[in-house]
């Protein structure tokens, strides 16, 4: 259990008063969830670290006006959730339609073919193919299963950091969990 | 790492899967490349140490200046100025000088003298501060064709001392062997042969010395003309 001089807000408040040793802990801490959430969410590797190396360096930028409104995870992921955005609004793709909050693609998005339920035993296999279920859901739905799954966020925090409601996140989640259940065999 | 709550109203299996986690917990090995993590970390650290920078090196390390600068800088500045004391030559060498250099000169002397004297007199006690006029210890050896003038310049020391007793200890020493004949020779010599002793020391130049013994002249005979004496103008 991270002490209180451990806790990530610790950190941050002593790297906005200069500690740069603070800051390096705090990346050790969250560079992969933070990376792999962006990675999964384009993914494209080399937009992903664009996207990544564009969210550290805002908040080393934001370091001196920081101040502790929501727990570190809900801050980092909201400036990586609005980078992520960004890059949707400048790209040809646009803003993904399953952001919306009241989506209808969501209980009608098939399963796809090579997502039935198969009797997989082989646990690497699983992992791809989970992989790949993950990389086929509607980007809402993958960020909300990403952000409980490597940011750790609660319901409410997944809500502040994609500017939802609690139930729309909700609702995101349970398709997202449903889908991914479903593809794996069915185990459930 | 995971501290996701579902909340009291939701059943736990409807937005967690305990399989599913274990299962995605074992794609976690992706990391950032390292060169990504070392321009990150630069990048932060150069945030914070910039301004510390600024307030840890001095001036002249903000300005490009090496960390020997100021050093060899005042070493230098040292040198030139002894250098150029020692250069210049005595006192009694100002004589040869142009006139107006000559006067600066004399007037830079004397005025060092003047203030010791009203110092010591100040510090004696005495009321009345003695004229000003050069004291025997800053000024250069004389020659020995010049002895017998260079008296003179013991006079105000003399005259301190005989006129306020509490100064006395103060210069003694200044003149002590020659203290007798020369006051024996000041007290015996006349008006006119003070203004004779005046006129020769500015004819030879020698305008410090020449204005001393004025101020002297004034100090005792304040009744007696001096205008013969005076140098020429």
């Amino acid at each position: 259990m991270p002490t209180d001089d451990d806790a990530d807000e610790t950190l941050m408040l002593r790297y906005g008063a200069g500690d740069a040793d603070a800051f390096a802990r705090l990346y050790a801490r969250h560079k992969g969830p933070l990376y792999r959430y962006l990675l999964r969410q384009c993914d494209q590797p080399a937009v992903a670290e664009e996207l990544f190396q564009d969210v550290w360096l805002k908040l080393i930028a934001a370091r001196s006006g920081y101040t502790v409104r929501a727990k570190f995870t809900t801050w980092l992921y909201r400036l990586a959730h609005n980078r992520l955005i960004d890059h949707y609004r400048a790209s040809a793709r646009r803003v993904p339609a399953s952001y919306a909050e009241d989506c209808p693609e969501w209980a009608e998005v098939p399963i796809p073919v090579e997502a039935q339920p198969e009797n997989q035993e082989d646990r690497r296999r699983q992992t791809e193919r989970l992989l790949r279920l993950l990389a086929e859901l509607p980007e809402a739905q993958r960020e909300a299963f990403l952000l409980k799954e490597e940011g750790g966020l609660s319901l409410e925090a997944i809500a502040q950091a994609t500017g939802t409601g609690r139930e729309t996140v909700k609702s995101r989640l349970r398709y997202a969990l449903a889908r991914l259940r479903r593809g794996l065999g069915g185990a459930r | 790492m995971n501290d996701f709550r579902p909340g009291e109203s939701e059943k736990p299996d409807e937005l967690h899967d305990e399989r599913l986690s274990e299962l995605y917990g074992a794609t976690r090995d992706v990391e950032p490349p390292v060169w990504l993590d070392q321009r990150i970390l630069a990048a932060a650290r150069a945030a914070v140490e910039k301004p510390r920078l600024k307030r840890t090196f001095p001036w002249y390390r903000r300005h490009g200046f090496p960390f020997w600068a100021a050093p060899v800088a005042l070493a230098a500045t040292v040198v030139l100025a002894v250098g150029l004391l020692r250069w210049l030559p005595p006192a009694s060498d100002l004589s040869g000088m142009p006139a107006p250099v000559e006067e600066k000169a004399s007037r830079s002397l004397a005025s060092p003298a003047a203030e010791l004297d009203a110092a010591q007199a100040k510090s004696a006690g005495t009321a009345a501060a003695p004229p000003a006029a050069p004291d025997p210890a800053a000024l250069p050896p004389a020659k020995p064709e010049e002895r017998p003038l260079m008296r003179s310049r013991t006079m105000p020391v003399e005259s301190l001392r005989s006129e306020s007793p509490q100064a006395a200890p103060m210069l003694k020493g200044a003149a002590d062997e020659e203290a007798a004949p020369v006051r024996e020779r000041l007290d015996d010599r006349s008006p006119a042969e003070w203004r004779a002793e005046i006129a020769e020391l500015y004819r030879q130049g020698r305008k410090a010395e020449a204005a001393a013994l004025q101020a002297e002249f004034r100090r005792r005979y304040p009744d007696e003309p001096l205008n013969d004496g005076e140098p020429p103008r």
